[in-house]
């Protein structure tokens, strides 16, 4: 537990106190795994914010279909040239156009349903673990209900809630995606937070502060949250690459993003249902590298984090 | 010829040197002490020797066993010398025996890594070594955990693996550090025999010379990585040659406290706080029984306990962070604590009553800086207006005896003595009538806790605040407190004026305890004076 | 211990319960004009009717509710409810059978990519992150750690479509066929035929576990090895070897055996893209064409397998957990 409380942000007995934010990105910085994540991670977000600054320069929309220059006598997509850098999809559309707005679409999922799952979680794990008894209890068993789902298949209903008379969607599937993935991501969070809480609440540190007279209330927001907090955001940054996933894969089963929306999911769905890929592999390889070098990004700098950030994985 | 000795040894680990070449030696029959505080590197220079610090620590210098040198020899064969010539026994028996092997697994493969032995011989061996260790009915030991076994049977099972083979030395590292006094007592008694029948030599560190003065034939006292002081026993004690040697000396409290509180008569007509037949259970256990006791006025009462004696409970029930299950606990007259729902200190009374814990290091919060935990009394109870707060904060820390520029530390910045003194400031911030210190000064390095106990006493003196002062640890009791009370299972068997106590005691528990301290043979020559002269 | 074990099973229960009603909520909330899509393709609208009536859809929730837990769907044929042995998960009008016999149908093929992919990650993860721990820092070490973080990043979909590629369709058009590209045959049957045909199906999920198991593995050893009992053994003389397999890895087994645990159950629900990809006809296909149609019983129906699976599942790693917990022997 002492474990937890050491934030060793200095040795004992150093002379001058430094900030704790500097010395902190210091030792960000000065672990491999944090340069080679943020390095990636940079290029993603440029990817994403470039995108229309790529379609503009190349004069393709992402969902505009060029049949006469994008696909050759037999109908088959064309692979890489000046105009189409990745090469076209089935439907004459520009890969490399839409492997950038695709980039827009996971980050637009990703992060508010790992912020959302972030926030509701460790608002529930903070109750949960500091009202001990039978409000424990209950949201307990409402964790393990959550958690039991199976994910695709219940996605897939409330995918279908979605659903208005007409077959039209009544809310635009970007916010059911991410209202799902968050749904299905909270009870991590807050089964992590319950037990950091419940581990510091009969803590010495938090006694001391009752003996002192503090409220609950500042004992949370001093004591107990600035000391789960890195490790709730090591966590949201675990956590958000595999949402992404988890939207790839709602798309790739066709549930998430609709196609002509491009998202990395849908579009190598696409490839694989067509098997273009066999003469056009880049209809695959665009999207398929840019996820994984997202997920690949994210987790890097994650395990970075985690080493310098997380005080259970430091004592090694 | 030594059986074990070291020249000039040195050990790194990455840019510190924690061993700074040291050279000792121990013979055969005899008991080498190396005695220092945390981060004199004794316990890094002997398991630098022996090859079981991490491979990140870079080892020089010389090892000789038996007159070979066993330093930078391969894994291989420095396996074939630990456990088989060189038997280890670590400080803390828990951690240091596999949780998920029981013991007669473990004290068997001390036999087997070593020899072929037959599955029944083996038995007999782990059965014979467990007797010899002093366990009692062995044949039910042998498929309990470690965790089934109190603290003195676990370190009985360490020694019991240490002697397995027979071997010609024992290296003990702080062995008894973790266990009551009176198990303590028992664990140096039996390594003393064992030494005695199989003529083994024994390495002996410590941070206490008092605890080592029973045993040892020659003394080291090492600081900073460095030898300070090698000489026979009786040298050390009564002819310290070094500064250092006398200061740990001074800390030491051979054979119990070296002067009793001065203690004026202050328990006052009407006591400041009054327990009254409380008492405590945690499920099925019950760990107070009808305890009742008073402090009086300025008073420092001293509550005496090994482990599980519920010592602790009893602070955290008068600190109002637990509740008893029955009986009432009152200050000045005004009842605050009995059974049944609802909040315990409220208002002024809170105030009144503060703590210090045990370990300084979990009991402030890492995250903010000293300033900001030192300023929460006054701005929760709202007594102190923002802009005289810094002022009144600097003054607080002033009355700790620290330096004001800590105030822009954090914690992690400060070493172990000055964290527990902010610990000691924050609780006589609100000028509490009673401060409940459990084991204030236990985590601390022996010189350090001399300090802090001065320290208390100065408070009490200037601010005329009560403490019950929790401890396991009857030399500092008994140079602290007025009074004390002594808990054995939940119920006081005994209570009076501190010398009174130490010198009739008339339970036997407390007579037990007593025998148990340390060091009796080896007073300083000044105190046996004095023992003489007191008859 | 008996104590224990029955709040685990007690709570697992009611989680059950819960999962039961949560989802026969949602399936009946999200398919509006449930009869239509219920009926077969073709039915007349006395057909529609015919649905409404035996699933009394007309009729109030709770008593919606009632019979499809205690009385079945008023059908000729249909089985009773889910209170009565064997539980019955209700009757599919689309495939005119019972939801649990097309579970049972299905479930061996989802089993057996589950828990042989289980047995394989475990296998190799143990192995690799306990190599990765003894040579930490070394080359081989860094060599795991890049293999393993390739390994995770790659979603399945991914993985599963680039190996069916290259591992059947490339040697296929090389003229070898080692791996069938589809289908299923029971293990009853004949074993080496049943191991050819899941062969890629499991390398695809082993590749998606093997990254984060071997990482746990090795941090859990590291962990384990910081430990003082550790040095006892190596003051006892125990050779490494010994020491890494005998003394730590028994201490480290257990948040590596919870964590399996957890992730076989997540398996059950995530073996859909494998599924989907290698043609196999398992509870997970059969389970997203049944939500894709509306077929509800049987969404309702996979549902509550998948949640008993991870509810078993997690209530078998809890007892040996506390099975393995010296506080609970003797």
């Amino acid at each position: 537990m002492a474990n937890v409380l050491h934030s060793a942000v200095g040795l004992p007995g150093s002379d001058r106190p430094q900030s704790p934010i500097a010395l902190l990105l210091k030792r960000l910085w000065r672990e491999s795994a944090v340069r080679t994540g943020a390095v990636i991670v940079g290029l993603v977000l440029l990817a994403a914010f470039s995108a229309p600054l790529a379609s503009a320069l190349l004069g393709h929309g992402p969902m505009q279909q060029f049949e006469d220059t994008a696909l050759d006598e037999m109908g088959l997509p064309i692979g890489p040239t000046p105009e189409f850098p990745l090469g076209a999809d089935g439907n004459g559309r520009d890969v490399f156009v839409r492997t950038l707005y695709g980039a827009q679409i996971s980050l637009i999922v990703g992060i508010p349903a790992t912020t959302i799952a972030m926030i509701i979680g460790t608002g529930i794990g903070l109750v949960s673990g500091f009202f001990a008894g039978r409000t424990d209890r209950i949201i307990s068993q409402g964790i393990d209900v959550a958690l039991s789902f199976p994910f695709v298949v219940t996605a897939l209903s409330l995918l279908a809630l979605n659903r208005g008379g007409t077959g039209q969607p009544i809310v635009p599937p970007v916010v059911v995606v991410i209202a799902v993935i968050a749904l299905f991501s909270w009870a991590y969070f807050a089964r992590l937070v319950r037990g950091l809480v419940l581990e510091l609440r009969n803590n010495a540190m938090v006694e001391a502060s009752r003996t002192i007279g503090a409220s609950w209330a500042r004992i949370i927001w001093f004591d107990i949250l600035p000391n789960i907090l890195p490790t709730v955001l090591v966590y949201w940054a675990v956590q958000l690459p595999a949402n992404i996933v988890a939207e790839a894969t709602l798309s790739f089963l066709g549930v998430g993003i609709q196609a002509p929306m491009p998202s990395w999911g849908n579009m190598i769905a696409e490839a694989q249902r067509t098997s273009l890929y066999q003469d056009q592999p880049w209809f695959l390889v665009g999207p398929g590298l840019a996820l994984f070098l997202t997920v690949v990004g994210f987790n890097s700098l994650s395990a970075g984090l985690r080493n310098v950030l997380d005080p259970h994985r430091r004592r090694t | 010829m030594s059986v074990f000795s070291v020249h000039d040894l040195r050990v790194r680990f990455g840019g510190i040197e924690a061993v700074r070449g040291v050279s000792f030696g121990v013979e055969a029959r005899k008991t080498l002490a190396i005695v220092g505080e945390s981060g004199s590197g004794k316990s890094a220079s002997l398991l630098g020797a022996a090859g079981l610090l991490p491979g990140s620590a870079v080892v020089q210098g010389s090892v000789l066993h038996q007159g070979q040198e066993i330093l930078g020899l391969p894994d291989r064969e420095l396996r074939r010398i630990r456990g088989a010539e060189i038997g280890f026994v670590f400080q803390d028996p828990l951690s240091n025996l596999h949780p998920l092997k029981t013991i007669g697994e473990q004290i068997g493969e001390a036999i087997s890594v070593h020899q072929r032995v037959s599955r029944r011989e083996k038995r007999e061996r782990v059965l014979a070594l467990l007797d010899d260790v002093g366990i009692i009915d062995p044949q039910a030991r042998l498929a309990d955990y470690p965790r089934h076994l109190s603290g003195g049977m676990r370190q009985r099972v360490m020694i019991a693996i240490a002697i397995a083979l027979d071997p010609a030395l024992i290296i003990a590292d702080e062995p008894t550090t973790a266990l009551d006094v009176t198990v303590q007592a028992s664990i140096l008694d039996l390594l003393k025999r064992l030494q005695d029948e199989h003529g083994t030599a024994l390495i002996f560190v410590s941070h206490d010379l008092a605890v080592v003065s029973d045993i040892a034939d020659d003394v080291v006292v090492m600081r900073d990585g460095l030898v300070v002081e090698k000489a026979p026993a009786t040298d050390i004690y009564d002819r310290p040659r070094q500064d250092y040697t006398r200061e740990l000396l001074g800390a030491a409290r051979l054979g119990g406290p070296k002067a009793y509180a001065h203690g004026k008569v202050r328990e006052a007509s009407r006591p400041l706080l009054d327990v009254h037949a409380v008492a405590r259970s945690f499920g099925a256990r019950s760990v107070l029984d009808d305890v009742s006791f008073t402090i009086g006025q300025g008073e420092i009462l001293g509550l005496v306990g090994e482990s599980g004696s519920g010592k602790s409970t009893i602070g955290r029930l008068i600190a109002g962070l637990d509740r008893p299950d029955a009986g009432r606990i009152s200050l000045q007259g005004r009842e605050y604590s009995q059974p049944g729902p609802g909040s315990i200190l409220q208002g002024d009374l809170r105030r009144s009553i503060q703590v210090v814990f045990q370990d300084p290091y979990a009991s402030l919060n890492p995250r903010r800086r000293i300033e900001a935990i030192l300023s929460d009394p006054f701005v929760i109870h709202g007594t102190v207006d923002k802009v005289k707060l810094r002022e009144t904060v600097e003054q607080l820390v002033t009355e700790v005896e620290l330096p004001t520029d800590i105030l822009d530390r954090l914690p992690s910045q400060l070493s172990g003595g000055q964290r527990q003194r902010v610990a000691i400031a924050r609780a006589i911030a609100l000028r509490p009538a009673l401060i409940v210190a459990d084991e204030p000064v236990s985590a601390l390095d022996i010189t350090t806790q001399a300090k802090i106990i001065t320290l208390l006493a100065r408070l009490r003196d200037k601010l005329g605040v009560s403490f019950l002062f929790i401890s396991h640890d009857l030399g500092v009791v008994g140079e602290l407190c007025d009074r004390l009370i002594v808990l054995e299972k939940g119920e006081i068997v005994e209570s009076g004026r501190t010398r009174q106590v130490f010198e009739q005691p008339r339970h036997a528990y407390t007579r037990r305890l007593l025998a148990s301290i340390p060091g009796r043979e080896r007073l300083p020559a000044a105190a046996r004076f004095e023992d003489v002269k007191y008859g | 211990m008996a104590k224990q074990f029955s709040t685990v099973l007690l709570r697992s229960i009611s989680t059950l319960v819960i999962v039961l009603i949560v989802a026969f909520f949602i399936t009946r909330i999200a398919y509006r004009n449930p009869a239509a899509m219920l009926a077969p393709r073709n039915a007349t609208q006395e057909g529609i009717d015919a649905v409404t009536r035996a699933l009394r859809l007309d009729e109030p929730w709770y008593l919606q509710l009632w019979y499809y837990l205690f009385r079945g769907p008023d059908i000729q044929g249909a089985p009773m409810g889910l209170m009565h042995w064997p539980p019955a998960l209700g009757y599919s009008f689309r495939k005119q059978a019972p939801v649990t016999d097309l579970i049972l149908a299905k479930a061996p093929v989802t089993l057996s990519l589950a828990l042989g992919a289980l047995v394989i990650w475990m296998t190799i993860a143990i192995l690799s992150g306990v190599v990765a721990a003894r040579w930490q820092g070394r080359l081989i070490d860094h060599v795991l750690a890049f293999l393993a973080y390739v390994g995770l990043s790659v979603p399945t979909f991914l993985s599963g479509i680039l190996i069916s590629y290259f591992l059947f369709f490339q040697l296929s058009n090389q003229g070898i066929f080692w791996f069938p590209s589809s289908g299923y045959v029971p293990l009853s049957e004949d074993p080496l035929q049943w191991a050819r045909h899941l062969a890629l199906p499991w390398a695809t999920l082993v590749i998606a576990e093997i990254g984060i198991f071997q990482r746990i593995v090795r941090a859990s050893m590291l962990d384990v090895l910081g430990h003082d009992f550790i040095r006892t053994a190596r003051a006892k003389g125990v050779p490494e070897r010994r020491i890494y397999f005998s003394h730590a890895l028994k201490s480290a087994l257990n948040p590596i055996l919870t964590l399996g645990g957890l992730e076989l159950a997540a398996i059950m629900g995530g073996a859909i893209v494998t599924e989907t990809i290698f043609g196999l006809d398992g509870v997970g296909r059969m389970a997203i064409a049944a939500a894709l149609e509306g077929d509800f019983p049987v969404v309702i129906g996979t549902t509550i397998f998948a949640a008993s699976a991870f509810i078993i599942t997690t209530l078998a790693v809890d007892l040996v957990a506390q099975w393995r917990d010296p506080a609970n022997r003797n």
